[in-house]
């Protein structure tokens, strides 16, 4: 098989690309309102950490701002989305890329994905599926990199990593109240969420290229994403992973699912 | 669609999903030849970054830094968000607490010279904007700011259903206020 049919065949509807164009939208709409108290703070002249070559004045920033907002709205929306993408990506890299760096991995994820959705196929009845397919081997790498570092470490092998990760005073949510009281959950539940991490890490990147476990594999990442989400704090990058998770489906895990659903 | 557009695709993708994964190599000199091939499309499509998260381990001892405050009416004061915000963080505060969270760990992790995002020179020139602003926008009436200093506490919780040990505060740098 070559290369071309790998990334190009099937072609399907189109219609999962529609979704991924408007939950882009959504998370990139909530990501620029969550900059816009530092809008003075880290960007421009004026800001803390002014880029070397690229110091904007504060008006020029706002505009920018409110710029990059319109694009991304338009893009969402699916009008003039060949310009309207290319200054949503641009926007999203001026403001991901202040030398203050108050980001974190989801937001470079997200400015990644916004490079590819100046891409995205528009072509109703007739998409490839090359961004679904290259985004199964973005999601798969993401999940197996790190997999593969924990291998060396002790924490994974004993079960133990997600105490240390629930009891971190930086992130969690829930430390102040596993620090007044350790014991109250069982040391089987915290083995419990470091193996089926590592599961979902380690399986993700096989099971999401069988057509009939995609959605469900999908469905088991949106809901490590919001229960990480949930306890951990780290801002958008539960949202920014699921765009990304939406991304993997294409027309025909979705259409097969509801085959299988409604067969006795 | 054109016969050129699924090649440019195709070989877009293809780009894009190497550059990702030269980005990940361990260190030697394949990866270093690669990484000096595959640098700026690495900068362009963002595929500039380590997916090491929580590797090998979660880490058991961190710092956290804070701001913290001498005015002229209490001897110590922090400083929970953003200077002249009176602790209001409009529409998205959950999302916007975590950017101003993690820009305070770049700060403190420049000005007391490790190796991050900003280097020692920038991480203390930001600092002192930083606090030029505080002094600035936090001085009210009767209650000037006096001075800023940029603190951290270093924090031990990773023995398993073990205590969370809190060190005392250290000083990472310090602006008295004009």
């Amino acid at each position: 098989m070559s290369l071309n049919t790998f990334f190009h065949e099937p072609r399907d509807g189109g219609r999962t690309y529609v979704w991924l164009r408007i939950a882009f939208g959504l998370t990139a709409v909530l990501w620029l309102l969550s900059l816009h108290p530092f809008l003075g703070f880290f960007y421009g002249a004026e800001g803390l950490c002014p880029p070397e070559r690229f110091a904007l004045p504060a008006w020029a920033v706002t505009a920018a701002w409110w710029g990059t907002l319109a694009a991304v709205v338009f893009a969402a929306a699916g009008r003039f989305y060949c310009p309207s993408s290319v200054v949503q990506f641009l926007g999203i890299v001026f403001f991901f890329r202040t030398p203050c760096r108050p980001d974190n991995y989801g937001d470079q994820i997200f400015a990644s994905l916004a490079f590819l959705m100046m891409f995205l196929p528009r072509s109703p009845g007739d998409a490839s599926p090359w961004l679904h397919k290259t985004l199964r081997l973005y999601a798969g790498t993401l999940y197996l990199v790190p997999l593969l570092y924990r291998l060396g470490g002790a924490q994974w092998w004993d079960g133990t990593a997600a105490w240390t990760a629930l009891a971190d005073p930086s992130t969690s949510r829930v430390w102040l109240l596993l620090s007044r009281n350790p014991w109250s959950l069982p040391d089987w539940v915290y083995a419990a969420i470091t193996y089926a991490s590592l599961a979902f890490e380690g399986l993700f990147p096989f099971l999401i290229w069988i057509r009939r476990l995609r959605l469900p594999i999908v469905i088991a990442g949106v809901i490590f994403h919001v229960a990480m989400g949930s306890v951990l704090d780290l801002g958008l990058f539960p949202l920014q992973m699921i765009v990304v998770l939406i991304g993997c489906l294409d027309d025909g895990s979705i259409s097969r699912a509801r085959a299988s659903a409604g067969s006795p | 669609m054109s016969r050129f557009k699924p090649h440019a695709l195709t070989s877009l993708a293809v780009v894009y999903l190497l550059s990702l994964w030269v980005f990940q190599l361990p260190d030697s000199g394949v990866e270093r030849f690669l990484a000096a091939v595959f640098r700026p499309v690495q900068k362009i499509m963002h595929t500039d970054r380590l997916y090491r998260m929580y590797a090998p381990d979660p880490r058991a001892v961190k710092r956290m830094p804070f701001l913290e405050l001498r005015t002229e009416r209490s001897p110590v004061r922090f400083l929970k968000s953003l200077p002249g915000s009176g602790d209001r963080w409009g529409l998205l505060g959950v999302f916007s607490k975590e950017k101003w969270a993690n820009f305070l760990d770049s700060l403190s992790k420049a000005v007391r010279g490790e190796r991050f995002f900003l280097t020692q020179d920038e991480g203390e020139r930001a600092f002192r904007k930083l606090a030029e602003k505080i002094c600035r926008l936090e001085s009210s009436e009767g209650d000037a700011v006096l001075s800023v200093a940029l603190k951290s506490r270093r924090v031990e919780y990773g023995e398993f259903k073990g205590d969370i040990v809190w060190g005392q505060p250290e000083t990472g740098d310090s602006f008295p206020c004009p």
